[in-house]
């Protein structure tokens, strides 16, 4: 691939940043924390009833009493504000209360027809109202990145920064991920056989379990998140049970991306055929089936397979990042 | 009056089961040491649950819904101590000044 | 001024109530955790309210049964998709400020916020 001398260019491939130096922006200091910087902090902590001068520390303590005192008087206020606004509420449970208006009146009395689905939550979410979701998996994929980007540890010790290397392309001073593995590995309950029994019979169970939900999102209780949520508990408690080597075998980086890159493509294609071919009184061309069957309700039942995809590598990918910074 | 009678002691025994969580909630404010609060909170998380289902079992009956119970309940039992367990674990494994607190089999 | 129907809507009161509890919990403790508890805390009390306003009282959850569509037989599944819009969310978030915690301990070594807004001044930040 040719580059090319556009400012565009360079910056996408990552050779400079265009905004450095012409907007206001400082780069983050280095931090490197000293012996001594640490013993302050635990100085000040523990002395810090005795720091400060006399009137400040007078100054400070009505203060911190006096915030107390107006921050338990603003909740007990928020409390009695709302809950005289509750007192004037219409019954709970009745018929006839404005919440239950022509909408979900339109959704329960022709959902079925119109979506094909048995549950009618699974086809307002995932049918009349399916770009909502989309934005909903798109702000899990959005959460997953920014967890990426503060947590991510290097893979090996880079060189250290030169005088002017960007920003982004200098080394985090921080440990390397094999670093934070030993030491992971110290408090982490080192092949727990109690753990790895419980695990090895449970994982099958949840994996099936979250499965069945997924796939019967448009039958009964349940969808793409929810089954992915189980999936994805399966999953960490397949990595607890067993470590990292077990589950790298099977689930890395390049899983997430290809995984999250593929559902989120799917999910934007198929539901924006549906809606182009809808706006425009076109035949879809997708049979709603019987309802009732699994193999039904058109696009509802690969949307929440992609659904449940994204959730559950979600879901790992937050615990990995966390316990690790990096999987 | 069979209904009554296994009403009432559904009833008695749903007693019995928050009981027992009430006794857990004692317990875990009471003590001071973590492992001793994790103990009261593990044991009347375990109990409690067990007592309650098989109450909710007794009001419901032998069908469809009393299987989907007993199956939460075989999964609580298997997953609850397992976590303590791991969590009590941890907290003797990081936990410096132990030793002070409660003696230690290595 | 209370009106008639506090009573009849407990539920609304007790979501009301836990949003109380999670929003004291983010005003008066200084521990980052605890903060983002009591955040945790209103995200719930707002999903129970937001189930209790759908719910309707003798009616049975919005899936199809024997053919049946009538308005009359099930409750209102608005709600019920605003409480998963609503959960997704809440998980993208904590996920996200306890990251930033993170962040903040590793360069801090304290959870306390008065601390860490301390120790930026004395950077000069």
């Amino acid at each position: 691939m040719k580059r090319k001398d556009n400012a565009f260019f360079r910056w996408f491939f990552g050779e400079t940043d265009t905004m450095l130096g012409r907007v206001e922006m400082r780069p983050q200091q280095e931090y490197t924390e000293t012996a001594s910087d640490i013993r302050e902090v635990m100085q000040d902590s523990l002395t810090q009833d005795q720091t400060g001068d006399e009137e400040d520390f007078v100054l400070i303590r009505v203060f911190h009493r006096l915030y107390r005192v107006a921050a338990v008087f603003f909740c007990v206020a928020l409390i009695a504000v709302l809950l005289i606004n509750v007192s004037w509420l219409p019954k709970n449970g009745g018929a006839d209360n404005p919440v239950n208006n022509e909408v979900s009146a339109r959704y329960i009395e022709s959902g079925l027809q119109e979506t094909g689905a048995v549950n009618i939550v699974t086809g307002m979410i995932l049918d009349y109202r399916a770009f909502d979701t989309f934005g909903e998996s798109n702000v899990l994929f959005i959460a997953t990145v920014t967890v990426l980007i503060l947590l991510r540890l290097d893979k090996e010790k880079k060189a250290p920064a030169k005088k002017g290397m960007p920003v982004y392309q200098r080394p985090k001073d921080e440990l390397t991920i094999a670093q934070a593995q030993s030491r992971d590995r110290i408090y982490e309950p080192k092949n727990n056989v109690i753990l790895q029994v419980v695990a090895g019979f449970l994982v099958p169970i949840l994996f099936i379990f979250g499965i069945y939900v997924i796939l019967n999102g448009h039958l009964s209780p349940g969808g793409g998140f929810s089954g992915g949520a189980i999936i994805g508990a399966g999953l960490i408690l397949y990595l607890n049970a067993f470590g990292f080597e077990k589950t790298e075998r099977f689930f890395t980086e390049k899983t997430y991306k290809w995984v999250s890159f593929f559902s989120l493509t799917f999910y934007c294609l198929a539901k924006s055929y549906s809606f182009f071919t809808g706006a425009n009184h076109l035949e879809s061309g997708i049979p709603l089936g019987t309802p009732g069957a699994i193999l039904s309700s058109g696009l509802i039942l690969p949307l929440n397979i992609c659904v449940g995809l994204v959730v559950a590598c979600t879901m790992y990918a937050f615990y990995a990042l966390f316990r690790k910074g990096g999987f | 009056m069979l209904d009554w009678i296994r009403f009432i002691v559904g009833a008695v025994v749903l007693l019995l089961g928050l009981a027992a969580f009430a006794l857990e909630v004692f317990g875990s404010y009471r003590f001071s040491f973590v492992l001793n609060r994790m103990h009261a909170a593990a044991m009347g998380d375990t109990l409690g649950i067990g007592i309650s289902l098989i109450g909710l079992i007794i009001f419901s009956g032998f069908n469809f819904t009393s299987l989907k119970l007993f199956l939460v309940l075989v999964f609580l039992w298997f997953a609850s101590p397992v976590a303590s367990h791991l969590i009590a674990r941890l907290e003797i494994t990081t936990d410096e000044d132990l030793e002070q607190f409660c003696e230690i089999r290595k | 001024m209370l009106g008639p129907n506090l009573f009849a809507n407990y539920g609304e009161a007790v979501a009301i109530i836990l949003f109380g509890i999670g929003f004291s919990n983010l005003l008066l403790q200084k521990n980052l955790i605890k903060k983002i508890i009591g955040l945790n805390i209103m995200d719930t009390a707002v999903y129970l309210y937001l189930a209790e306003k759908g719910y309707i009282d003798g009616r049975v959850a919005p899936i199809v049964t024997n053919g049946v569509q009538e308005v009359g037989a099930y409750i209102n599944p608005v709600p019920s998709g605003l409480v998963l819009t609503g959960i997704v969310v809440s998980v993208s978030v904590t996920a996200l400020m306890l990251s930033l915690t993170i962040r903040l301990y590793r360069r801090y070594h304290t959870l306390d916020l008065d601390e860490i807004s301390t120790r930026l001044k004395k950077e000069g930040l």
